[in-house]
């Protein structure tokens, strides 16, 4: 018998794209050991120098909002339940690379939190839903930081 | 061109992967014909009539029988597999090479650019180049992003291109108001254009524009280019094909380029410097820079498109690119008209047949044959057409009476 679990949203070649389960979840990126160029998702070869000296790394949580936008139109199956409007958006991260993220505060009300560009925000992980052997997918999302104490 | 045309941005952060020169070519080749079949939704009609249609359209207008057509590409994005076949069979086949491309919506100015090397090189004196598509209704398939952004929503164009539209309203000021002329502009010339496929939506006013349905902030599903059905071909040949038949007005493919991507960190669709290494390239090989160019089509599926491609191939400042329509310049009685088709906003997005959309429409301009759509402000000497699709690829022709 399977148990069913609760997994990372992964990439096209079957890798996680963060950190799961996690106590700390971070996005799972790629370094250059030649020249520095930080990518996510990770991939084997520096699209900068073109050497094969790409290492994993664990991306920083907290970043910037470069750009976001509010979808009134649901695209294709897959998507999750097709629940409009919903907000995309692109984060920056200190280490110079955009995240192409969801920025919902919690999919399970659907409510939408527009963030404008220059927005501090932090990773979060929440559901995306379930895949078709029923485990629950995780995904990435960001929302703005909390303020400190 | 605009007097004091900027020229194109400088490249500031590519020095040492600036892609290698756009191919020299020995010999002139030129456009002899052009044809389209009419944009929209047509269920009678599978791709290779939709093709065929559009090819006789253009050999007709080339002078050429399709017998003597020694090669034939042929364009699309949703057919699966040899599609180009499908249109040589429906026009009785010839046992000509068939050679199916594809390159998103830019997959006839792609294969416009292939023909041209293989004519410019001398292995050919004629081409056939045929798009032509048969496509849902709705958003276009990203298949060129991966699974995890389509099923968390964020791979759609309209939500990417939003995307860089709210960076550059961000970084310029560009507003609403500027895009909807872009569609006001848009739908008064595609309401000239009898293969348009809003070709008979009346008039469109600014207001008409907002108060339509919001589709992804900031643009309404008036500033959104359809997905449309369609053909389109293109006959090209050398000097002596030329002069071999007879051919009117015959217009000089100057230059024609077409490049993938690069990687840039601040990339949301298309590294920014994407558009301008290829502008580079085109008017190198063309002898020519933007100020020489009379009139243009930019790829427009949304607003931020005819933007930015403004500002990067250098017809106007970082910035100014709202400015154009909202002014009146890139209007078919302006200094630099834009788009006199209506671009992909209403001629309509044949993702297949795009590319030979956006240079027949150069070619009639050149011509003087654009009828009720013919630019009044300029005598159009030059011409560009530039597409723009997924994967992300880009391509630009410039066109000489
Ligand atoms: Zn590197």
């Amino acid at each position: 018998m399977t148990e069913k679990k609760t997994i990372a949203m992964t990439n096209d070649d079957g890798a996680p794209l963060f950190t799961w389960p996690s106590e700390n979840p971070q996005l799972i990126g790629a370094k250059c050991k030649t020249c520095g160029e930080v990518v996510f998702p990770k991939r084997n070869q520096c699209p900068i120098c073109y050497t094969e000296t790409m290492e994993e790394v664990l991306l920083s949580t907290k970043g910037k909002v470069y750009s976001s936008a509010v979808t009134f139109l649901a695209p294709w199956s897959g998507f999750n339940k097709g629940k409009v409007p919903y907000e995309v958006a692109h984060v920056e991260l200190p280490e110079k690379v955009l995240i192409a993220t969801r920025t919902f505060p919690d999919l399970k009300t659907g409510d939408i939190a527009p963030l404008p560009i220059g927005t501090e925000v932090e990773m979060a992980i929440v559901e995306w839903g379930e895949d078709e052997k029923g485990n629950t997918v995780m995904m990435h999302t960001f929302r703005p930081q909390k303020t400190r104490a | 061109m605009p007097k004091g045309a900027p020229g194109v941005p400088a490249v500031t952060k590519l020095d040492l992967r600036i892609p290698p020169p756009a191919p020299k070519l020995p010999r002139k080749v030129y456009v002899m014909g052009v044809g389209l079949h009419e944009f929209g939704r047509f269920a009678d009609k599978d791709y290779g009539e939709l093709g065929r249609v559009a090819s006789n359209r253009a050999l007709e207008d080339a002078g050429v029988p399709w017998t003597d057509i020694p090669i034939m590409y042929a364009t699309s994005m949703q057919q699966g597999a040899c599609w180009g076949t499908k249109v040589a069979i429906s026009m009785g086949a010839t046992g000509i090479p068939v050679v199916n491309m594809e390159a998103a919506c830019c997959s006839t100015s792609a294969a416009i650019a292939q023909a041209a090397y293989a004519i410019g090189s001398g292995a050919f004196d004629l081409a056939l180049c045929v798009g032509a598509e048969k496509q849902p209704r709705g958003y276009i398939p990203t298949l060129d992003m991966p699974a995890w952004m389509r099923s968390m929503g964020l791979g759609t164009y309209p939500g990417l291109y939003a995307q860089m539209m709210q960076r550059h309203m961000h970084e310029y000021g560009t507003t609403i108001e500027q895009m909807a002329w872009i569609s006001v502009k848009s739908h008064k010339n595609g309401a000239m254009n009898p293969i348009a496929h809003y070709r008979n939506m009346g008039e469109v006013t600014v207001q008409d524009v907002l108060n339509s349905r919001m589709v992804v902030t900031p643009f309404t599903i008036y500033m959104i280019a359809p997905t449309s059905e369609g053909g389109g071909a293109v006959v090209i040949g050398s000097e002596e094909a030329v002069k071999k038949y007879g051919v009117r007005k015959p217009i000089e493919i100057a230059g024609c380029v077409q490049s993938s991507m690069i990687y840039e960190w601040d990339e949301l669709l298309y590294p920014p410097s994407l558009l301008r290494i290829t502008a580079k390239q085109v008017y190198e090989q063309a002898g020519i820079g933007p100020e020489d160019v009379d009139i243009a089509q930019i790829q427009d599926g949304m607003p931020v498109g005819e933007i930015e491609g403004l500002e990067e191939m250098g017809f106007c400042e970082m910035g100014d690119g709202g400015k154009m329509a909202e002014k009146g310049i890139t209007w078919i009685d302006g200094s630099f008209p834009v788009n006199t088709d209506g671009g992909y906003m209403t001629r309509g997005n044949c993702i297949g047949a795009t590319g030979a959309a956006a240079m027949a429409e150069v070619v009639y301009q050149l011509r003087g044959e654009a009828g009720p759509r013919q630019v009044t402000n300029v005598d159009p000497k030059v011409g560009l057409a530039h597409n723009m699709g997924a994967g992300i690829q880009t391509s630009i022709a410039i066109l000489k009476k």
